[in-house]
């Protein structure tokens, strides 16, 4: 039988885990990008307080079965989080549904993970590498062509351009086929968005994005936040890029001056354990938005979300002491755009007096 | 001498009179504060980020009532540890907590955190350094430390009665009168014998757990090995599972219960919060009663 793996959405993740999966001889099947109908499929049939992360890939993986994904995978263990609950309340939810798939959940531990895919879904070590080969550069294009364009949005002189630039470069990146060939696709795109019109003499706030990952990294959950703040101005900072995420368990992102483990440690003062989300990094990327010279810290998370409801106090009195400027909106379902883009719009203005006055 | 005082919530309903004694052996007073009454509460509330769970506003209450009456506060951080083969946690509030409560209420005493393990040997030098920057001699830890580590077994309760509920839910919301809006009072009101998850022994509901929801979080593991127990149990004839309202765990556990243990047992599932009224609640159990006894 065929394997189909149906994949749930989480920023430009589809992209290096396409790439993974091709390379082993497997049909990805991407669904379409999360929408109100699938999500308003989450959640209708989960858990009445579960986090909007679950209830929106819920909905992504439904999409996938409907365009003929046979096969679920997901990835257990993640501290106390709720998280590592995800695959097996998915997959249980979709069979009792009427949903027929097989359900592949693997240990959190990569080596246990890497040797009971292997045999479930019967590929070689040496096909493995070269897949992990291709999908860790296209993952790293990604990031790459991210970085430039949250670097290019506040000054292009015609609103638009970079994200029609970003596409046109996502695109591209998902298309190529071998390593040499995203190596040649890291140039062109660096040439792609010299090419935008600019105006470099701007003098732009800054502003660090923090919490919850799904919430930072997901446009469809936060409502395009990076692309808003960037076309109002502002050099906006997500902590973390998916490419991090995606190749955590080879220690990316972890080190440097902007790293992970710095965060971490900045954090230990204020709270000393990791509690299984992002809490942690969230407190450390304030110190450092402050140490940085930046304006301002957005926090999103879901609502009810364990770990940044830690986090949100600490932040709130940490605002105080150091002060930075800090919005901190919980996100769900019943969040509209409107509600949401106004309260960011508030928070600018601030931001802009504080900028032009001191 | 100086005062220690210890919220009447969370991680009191556990082994809260162990640390009472232990704290006293080791030549402390110890203030406990009053159960959650109106005023408790309503400070806990307004402190608070609203996000929180009942439970946890609360908590913050109880500590804001012993703020200016103690010389320390004691809220254990409760990390859990290797159990069955897997690590174990405590919900990520319950890891955070000191940190939490530092945050939530102003103008607080000192807080003593300890990080509670389940390893006897940890949970043991975990006290000693604490007690040591405190300025309490090793030897007088050492002895009172005894106290935290007796396990004393928990004789399973034998019920009789026409209709024998088993009610499933966090101790620290159960027992709190205030808080459950007297719900086991209310049962025996009604004339309903009931046992609760927290009456029945450790080593018993470790083995009505299976691998299926073998979760990772310490307290609700035990919960679902207990609706199991009561399921498997033929006298029980239903189940009423008590959640408070943005419970992490429990937006897990509840669907593993709903979607396993229901098939095999009648289940009310009452989710609590502050808004929750007393008419509202007395309703839904006295339907579910009903129910079960025309069954």
């Amino acid at each position: 039988m065929e394997v189909r793996i149906g994949v749930p959405h989480m920023g430009n993740f589809y992209i290096a885990f396409e790439a993974l999966v091709q390379e082993l001889g497997i049909t990805p099947v991407v669904p379409p990008r999360p929408s109100r109908a699938s999500i308003e499929f989450g959640i209708s049939h989960s858990p009445e307080f579960i986090c909007f992360p679950f209830k929106a890939t819920l909905g992504d993986l439904k999409m996938a079965l409907e365009l003929g994904a046979n096969t679920l995978v997901w990835f257990e263990g993640a501290w106390s989080c709720r998280f590592g609950y995800y695959g097996r309340l998915q997959h249980r939810i979709l069979k009792d549904l009427g949903y027929e798939f097989n359900s592949l959940i693997f240990s959190g531990n990569p080596i246990d993970a890497f040797r009971d895919a292997r045999k479930a879904l019967k590929f070689d070590t040496m096909r493995f590498v070269k897949a992990v080969r291709i999908a860790y550069s296209k993952s790293k294009a990604v990031e790459l062509t991210e970085k430039l364009a949250l670097n290019t949005r506040p000054f292009e002189l015609n609103r638009g351009d970079t994200t029609r630039v970003e596409r046109t470069a996502l695109r591209l990146i998902r298309k190529a086929r071998t390593v040499a060939e995203v190596q040649y696709l890291r140039g062109r795109i660096m040439e792609m968005f010299k090419s935008i019109p600019v105006d470099k003499t701007r003098n732009p706030l800054k502003i660090w994005l923090v919490g919850e990952i799904y919430m930072v990294l997901e446009p469809e959950a936060n409502f395009h936040i990076v692309e808003y703040l960037g076309e109002h101005g502002v050099l906006v900072r997500p902590f973390t890029t998916i490419h991090n995420w995606t190749f955590r368990s080879i220690r990316a992102g972890r080190y440097g001056p902007e790293g992970e483990a710095y965060a971490r440690e900045l954090a230990k003062p204020y709270l000393p354990y990791c509690l299984g989300g992002e809490e942690q990094l969230s407190i450390g990327y304030m110190i450092m938005a402050k140490r940085k010279g930046y304006d301002g810290v957005i926090h999103l998370h879901p609502f009810t979300c364990m770990p940044e409801n830690v986090a949100y106090p600490i932040l709130q009195n940490l605002s105080t002491r150091y002060d930075i400027p800090l919005l901190s909106i919980s996100l769900d379902e019943h969040t509209e755009s409107v509600g949401l883009l106004t309260r960011v719009e508030a928070f600018l203005d601030l931001l802009q007096q504080r900028h032009t006055n001191g | 001498m100086s005062t220690i005082g210890i919220p009447r919530a969370l991680f009191y309903y556990y082994n809260g009179d162990k640390y009472v004694r232990f704290w006293q052996q080791v030549g402390f007073d110890v203030i406990v504060s009053p159960p959650t009454n109106r005023k408790i509460m309503e400070q806990g509330l307004k402190l608070s980020n609203t996000e929180f769970c009942v439970p946890v506003k609360v908590l913050c209450g109880h500590v804001w009532y012993l703020r200016d009456k103690v010389d320390y506060i004691f809220i254990p951080r409760i990390l859990g540890g290797e159990l069955h083969g897997r690590r174990r946690y405590g919900c990520p509030k319950f890891m955070g907590l000191p940190e939490l409560v530092k945050n939530t209420v102003p103008d607080l005493p000192p807080i003593i955190a300890v990080d509670v393990e389940l390893d006897p040997r940890k949970l043991r030098r975990a006290f000693i350094t604490t007690c040591k920057a405190m300025g309490v001699s090793k030897s007088r830890v050492v002895n009172a430390l005894n106290i935290l580590l007796e396990d004393e077994p928990n004789p399973t309760p034998r019920v009789e009665g026409n209709l024998i509920l088993g009610v499933v839910g966090h101790p620290y919301l159960l027992y709190d009168e205030f808080l459950s809006l007297n719900l086991l009072g209310k049962l025996s009101n009604m004339g309903v014998t009931y046992v609760t998850s927290a009456d029945i022994d450790h080593t018993i509901l470790d083995t009505y757990i299976k691998q299926d929801y073998d979760v990772y979080w310490l307290y609700e593991r035990e919960m679902i090995g207990a609706a199991n127990y009561f399921a498997t149990n033929r006298k029980f004839s239903g189940i009423i599972y008590c959640v408070s309202f943005g419970c992490g765990p429990s937006s897990v556990v509840s669907e593993f219960m709903q979607r396993i243990i229901a098939k095999r047992i009648p289940l009310l599932m009452l989710v609590l919060d502050e808004h929750t009224t007393e008419i509202g609640l007395l309703t839904r159990i006295e339907a579910f009663c009903d129910m079960l006894k025309w069954k």
